[in-house]
């Protein structure tokens, strides 16, 4: 599942991106830091199926401006911030529902509640475990994006 | 013919973005009614009647099944036709969902045309 999971995840991210949010996600082609905020965002997701683990994107505040006013149609400067933990929280349910899915349908893969909280940048920058697939995306060209799907034995 | 429908989805964007579908779509609804859990849409209709529930499956307090499982149970409420709007489409819970007497399933993220068309046959079906 390790192989074929990295090509998945960026195919569906990406169509995700451009239909809900109408902005470009593309694989990183050379590994550069892209948080310039103080903090960003880490959306959570636990899967429960065939494999267990958790699932867990990383959206930089300003991004995540930008997708809630794209998402809801609102003006600049008119987002809150219940709404773009509820939307990061709805997009993490949507990759990682949709991931598995595509990946095995006969399995029954239950998720868990999500959940969005601030993290530092410096937890994005940590390598990842070896029972983990880390992406790292650039949406809009400039936003770095990360997703981590980490397994437990 | 407009009709009276419950959202049942803790995310307030998908329930907005729901309501929006439908209007882009012109399906038309008369009221649309809003929980945020299984629990509340059960207290919601014992005061309100609906002509369809569209239900999330993962929430909290009482998830969708859940929810499904309590209406089946209940006379007054058992005829009410239920769509799943879920990312868990798999095939064992599709099987449970179906048992359970969902009429049909809409996987996340859908087009409007998809909610529109889904949702026009099964309030059809049910009051043939």
């Amino acid at each position: 599942m390790f192989e074929e999971i990295r090509p998945t995840a960026i195919s569906l991210a990406s169509k995700l991106f451009e239909r809900m949010f109408c902005l470009p996600l593309e694989p990183q082609k050379m590994k550069q830091p892209l948080y310039k905020s103080p903090v960003v965002y880490k959306g959570e997701i636990g899967f429960h199926g065939k494999n267990s683990g958790r699932l867990m994107l990383y959206l930089p505040c300003d991004l995540a401006d930008i997708m809630v006013q794209n998402f809801l149609d609102l003006d600049e400067g008119k987002t809150k911030e219940s709404q773009k933990v509820d939307m990061i929280n709805e997009l993490c349910n949507m990759i990682c529902g949709n991931l598995f899915f595509q990946l095995d349908q006969k399995v029954a893969w239950d998720l868990t509640l999500p959940h969005t909280n601030f993290v530092p940048p410096q937890e994005v920058e940590k390598e990842p475990t070896p029972e983990s697939v880390a992406i790292d995306l650039v949406a809009e060209g400039s936003f770095g994006v990360k997703l981590v799907i980490q397994f437990m034995n | 013919m407009a009709y009276n429908i419950l959202i049942v989805d803790d995310s307030q964007t998908m329930r907005k973005i729901l309501k929006k579908s439908f209007i882009l779509s012109g399906f038309k609804v008369g009221c649309c009614l809003e929980a945020v859990n299984g629990q509340e849409a059960l207290n919601i209709l014992n005061s309100c009647m609906v002509d369809l529930i569209l239900a999330d499956l993962n929430m909290p307090v009482m998830n969708g099944l859940d929810m499904i499982k309590a209406l089946q149970k209940d006379e007054k409420h058992r005829e009410i036709p239920v769509v799943l709007v879920t990312t868990q489409g798999s095939q064992p819970h599709l099987e449970e969902a179906y048992a359970l007497g969902v009429k049909a399933c809409i996987q996340k993220p859908f087009s409007p045309e998809l909610l529109r068309d889904t949702c026009s046959r099964v309030v059809e079906e049910s009051h043939v």
